[in-house]
């Protein structure tokens, strides 16, 4: 397919307005503030089904339609590029080659819904999309698409970049919200949501940085070209993030619901000397591992929730036959302890138990009962807490205990990891 | 309003509660951590989670707002099994060191252990220390025992508005701290170790002094400032070992401050008065309580034959309760000097208002508002402006002191020399002052721990103070002396009961009622100059 995220991404200069404006960039702005109302705007998105791409899929337009449209109080957008998952980096690639983009989208999403200020929470580690971004925004200030009175409409908007301290929970949208506010990054009770009490406790908007890149694209074309890609409501182009062991790691552009396979096998050019494939994260380190013989299953947020696990942020991590599946489940299991935010008890306490049981395992000190044991923890975790973490740490922590329990048994009953200690682990988290 | 069901019982809830409100009001318990009545909603701690039809999760108690036609379980397998999982999870790096902590026995998470618990531990890794750290003037913060419930940090963010109270780092190894150079030394400080259900934060002036059982509860009232804060006073073998307030909606909500708290220092202090005494040869010694009472009654009458009844001047401080105020004016009354009655008021301090709207006020004893409206009901007109006026009675030959320990210091000395000045001063009261070394004789009185009576505070709730134990050494109690004086002088009182007395104050003084009608929380006079309470 033509690509519509990355189609600047080979361009020289990308980030550069005067040769993005020659790409095309800014004309959908121009089309919406010169022949557009706010709601059809809204209409087209909502026409579209623009599913969120930030992981939950659900559809922007219908989170712009449950915004408190009170006139006395003050909207904000908050455009969320605190792209902290593992294995996923699709973000970063449209901040950094083509930055116009998502302000246009920011631009255009903030004139739908009647804001007039958007905030852009940036991952902290993302220096390089922090200069460019800020650049970006210099420049299309300069050229009248930010500020006051936005080309001659009379519609007022700014955008602002927030770096972040380095907060995985800061991804989660109230968590965000607070830290951005000023507050420890901890998730708030739900309800109230973003839509009635966000930012500043004002209505916010929280959509991700592809969701609105899709949104210019959306309005120049139409709602009809983007539903020409896809399957069933599960429309347009989707960015994949290729990682672990493939040929070709990177960042892809196809249609939703290109299978898992064809990604690997044919975006990715397989599994490296000849090996094969053991195991999938599909969707980030927060869903469920799917082995060898599950991947033949469209990449849509449907299809990847019927198979049981979830499209996510579609971080694709893909594991070979060399891989110890104890070690890479501790390695994930390590991974939401440090990052639990430690509000609710059975994340804050479950997460770490969890690691450290897996930990004793690969280390050969795992005892009978140990593995039962860790899947009664997850049991406990599940859907017992405030925000998604504690889930996202079972899902794959769990299916990878059930389909790969043989290996974990082997580590018990030799007390040894049969992959041999091939590789040590530097870390700063708890052993 | 909202009909709901829980556990198959019906409640009409009122709009806008949540389901552990509904159950309260039921009587259908829900274990609680970090909720309290008091603060916001945190929602964290996990532990209140109930069944709700047609909800595919858990539902926390404390968060969940009724809506019409819900029907609430709480005591299915799957809450059951919830409550479970929390109490392992909160153990798993709980030191377990309850023989040591002084929170043993009032220890929620003991407690929920015992109830909701597992009653073994799964967990074999390393456990993880925190260290104890010294955070105020009284607090001590033992982290490792904490759950992370966060009433501390929402305490001093709504309440104290100090937000001295932070959390930090993440995950297993999140804990409460404060900032470097910060202390938390406001003076509602020492609530944060009482609202605190484990034994993280531990008051310094409590720590290791009783185990908790062993303390017996005695419902009073905080004379420290003329809020009057509902109280507990816990005590054992006839001391007190620390105060708690008492969750009281008309008066101070649920807190109270740390004057009130380490006002309690005073009724076990040295400089309590344990004999009568009287002035022999210039020094005063020690004398039996049916010698002094026949003694001052007689001078008293001497003076009253002698130089007529406007000699005699009588002063009652605002530490009496309105019952002995009622005594001390009858006998004022019954000598003819009741235009000189006068109010010894108390010490005065900054007035100190909280973020949450708690309240110290700056008159800072427990009664005046109460002694004024019983002296007033009594006193002349023409001289009721006079009530406060001490320097007024400069040249009487007999004065009768009845002094508190929460009396102005600089009242106290301008009566001094009026006592050294008079041809007899009998001073009454539980402390020893210059008052009392100025005095030709002594009467030992009880501190507000160790009588009975009422206070009537700043916004003019009556609230009634219960007796935890006798006042120490031949010390009596303030209401019998005074009787036993009137008695002598030949002026027998119409009540010798405080109960008696309190009929007698209820039907007097307009919207007052007698002490049995107070309640645990109080008599909000009607007529009260002030309207209102203060939010806590």
């Amino acid at each position: 397919m033509e690509p519509v995220l990355l189609a600047k991404r080979h361009i020289e200069n990308s980030t550069d307005i005067n040769i993005a404006i020659g790409e095309g960039a800014y004309k959908a702005l121009q089309k919406v503030l010169t022949a557009m109302s706010p709601p059809q705007v809204h209409k087209e998105v909502m026409d579209a089904v623009l599913r969120g791409r930030g992981g939950a899929g659900f559809p922007a337009g219908l989170k712009w339609k449950f915004l408190d449209k009170n006139p006395k109080r003050t909207r904000y957008l908050c455009c969320n590029a605190d792209e902290s998952e593992p294995g996923t980096f699709k973000d970063r690639v449209i901040m950094e080659t083509d930055p116009h983009m998502l302000i246009e989208g920011m631009i255009i999403a903030c004139y739908a819904i009647d804001a007039h200020a958007g905030y852009i929470f940036l991952r902290g580690e993302y220096a390089n999309s922090f200069r460019i971004l800020t650049k970006a925004i210099a420049q299309a200030r300069e050229h009248g698409f930010l500020g006051d009175n936005v080309l001659g409409s009379g519609f007022n908007v700014n955008i602002h970049v927030h770096v972040g301290a380095g907060a995985y929970i800061c991804g989660e949208e109230l968590a965000m919200l607070e830290s951005l506010g000023g507050a420890r990054g901890w998730p708030r009770l739900k309800p109230p949501y973003a839509a009635t009490r966000g930012l500043f406790y004002e209505p916010t908007v929280v959509n991700n940085v592809e969701t609105l890149a899709c949104v210019p694209h959306i309005v120049l074309r139409g709602a009809d070209w983007f539903k020409g890609m896809g399957s069933e409501n599960n429309y347009g182009p989707k960015l994949y993030c290729l990682s672990g062991h493939v040929n070709k790691p990177g960042v892809y552009e196809l249609p939703m619901g290109t299978t898992l396979k064809q990604l690997i096998d044919q975006s990715g050019g397989g599994i490296p000397n000849g090996r094969k494939l053991k195991a999938v994260l599909p969707g980030g380190s927060s869903s469920a591992a799917l082995t060898a013989e599950e991947v033949d299953v469209p990449m849509d947020f449907d299809s990847m929730s019927k198979a049981g696990s979830m499209l996510g942020s579609a971080g694709i991590i893909v594991m070979d036959d060399s891989t110890c599946m104890v070690n890479a489940c501790w390695n994930v299991a390590r991974f939401y302890a440090h990052e639990s935010c430690g509000q609710c008890t059975p994340c804050r306490e479950g997460t770490n138990w969890v690691a450290r049981i897996l930990g004793r395992i690969e280390r050969g000190q795992g005892e009978p009962g140990d593995i039962d044991m860790a899947l009664t923890i997850c049991d406990n975790m599940l859907g017992q807490t405030i925000c998604a973490l504690a889930d996202g740490a079972v899902f794959p922590i769990r299916s990878i205990i059930q389909k790969f329990r043989a290996e974990f048994e082997r580590h018990v009953r030799d007390g040894a990891c049969p992959f041999g200690a091939k590789r040590k682990w530097y870390s700063v988290l708890p052993e | 309003m909202p009909v709901i069901r829980i556990d198959q019982r019906e409640i009409e809830a009122d709009e806008g509660t949540t389901i552990m409100q509904a159950a309260d009001k039921l009587g259908i318990f829900i274990p609680r951590y970090c909720y309290h009545p008091g603060l916001s909603i945190a929602g964290c701690c996990r532990i209140c989670g109930v069944e709700v039809e047609d909800s595919p999760k858990l539902l926390m108690a404390c968060a969940t707002p009724v809506k019409e036609g819900m029907v609430v379980r709480t005591d299915t397998e799957r809450v059951k099994m919830g409550q479970r999982a929390v109490e392992e999870f909160l153990l798993l790096n709980h030191p377990l060191d309850c023989p040591v902590c002084d929170q043993a026995g009032e220890c929620v998470l003991q407690d929920y252990s015992f109830t909701y618990g597992f009653g073994e531990s799964r967990f074999r890794e390393q456990k993880i220390k925190q260290r104890k750290k010294d955070v105020g003037r009284d607090l001590l913060l033992y982290a490792d025992r904490c759950i992370m419930c966060t009433r501390c940090v929402r305490f001093a963010h709504e309440v104290s508005g100090h937000d001295q109270v932070g959390v930090f780092n993440r995950g297993a190894h999140t804990e409460i701290g404060v900032f470097p150079g910060i202390r938390i030394d406001d003076l509602l400080a020492g609530n944060i170790a009482d609202i605190c259900p484990v034994g993280a934060f531990l008051s310094k002036d409590f720590l290791f002094k009783r185990r908790v059982w062993e303390l017996k509860s005695t419902k009073s009232v905080c004379p420290a400032c003329s809020v009057g804060c509902s109280v507990l006073l816990d005590h054992a073998d006839g001391r007190i070992h620390r105060l708690r307030p008492r969750h009281n909606p008309n008066v101070n909500g649920h807190w109270m401050c740390d004057i009130g708290r380490m006002d309690y220092k005073m009724v076990g202090s040295a400089d309590r008065l344990k004999k009568p005494l009287a002035r022999k040869n210039g020094m005063l010694e020690e004398i039996s309580w049916s010698d002094v009472i026949a003694y001052a009654s007689g001078r008293i009458r001497q003076i009253i034959t002698r130089h007529g009844a406007d000699a005699l001047a009588f002063v009652i401080s605002s530490d009496a309760t309105n019952e002995e105020a009622l005594t001390f004016a009858k006998l004022a009354e019954k000598t003819g000097s009741l235009q000189n009655l006068r109010l010894l008021s108390g010490k005065r301090g900054e007035r100190i208002e909280f973020a949450g709207g708690f309240v110290i006020e700056s008159d800072r004893s427990p009664n005046e508002h109460g002694v004024l409206d019983v002296l007033k009901e009594f006193m002349p007109r023409e001289s009721q402006e006079r009530v406060t006026d001490l320097g007024s009675l400069a040249g009487k030959r007999g004065l009768y002191i009845f002094c508190g320990s929460h009396s102005d210091r600089g009242s106290i000395q301008l009566l001094a020399r009026a006592a050294a000045a008079a041809d007899f001063a009998l001073v009454h009261g539980n402390v020893s002052s210059p008052l009392t070394e100025a005095a030709t004789m002594v009467l030992p009185g009880a501190a507000y721990a160790e009588k009975e009576g009422t206070y009537t505070n700043l916004r003019g709730v009556i609230q009634r103070i219960h007796p935890a134990f006798d006042p120490p050494g031949d010390a009596g109690h303030d209401f019998d002396i005074v009787l036993q004086i009137a008695g002598a002088i030949g002026n027998s009182l119409p009540f010798q009961t405080v109960a008696a007395a309190s009929a007698e104050l209820a039907r007097r003084l307009r919207g007052y009622v007698s002490m049995e009608q107070t309640g645990d929380t109080g008599w909000v006079n009607p007529y009260s100059r002030v309207a209102g309470a203060t939010k806590g």
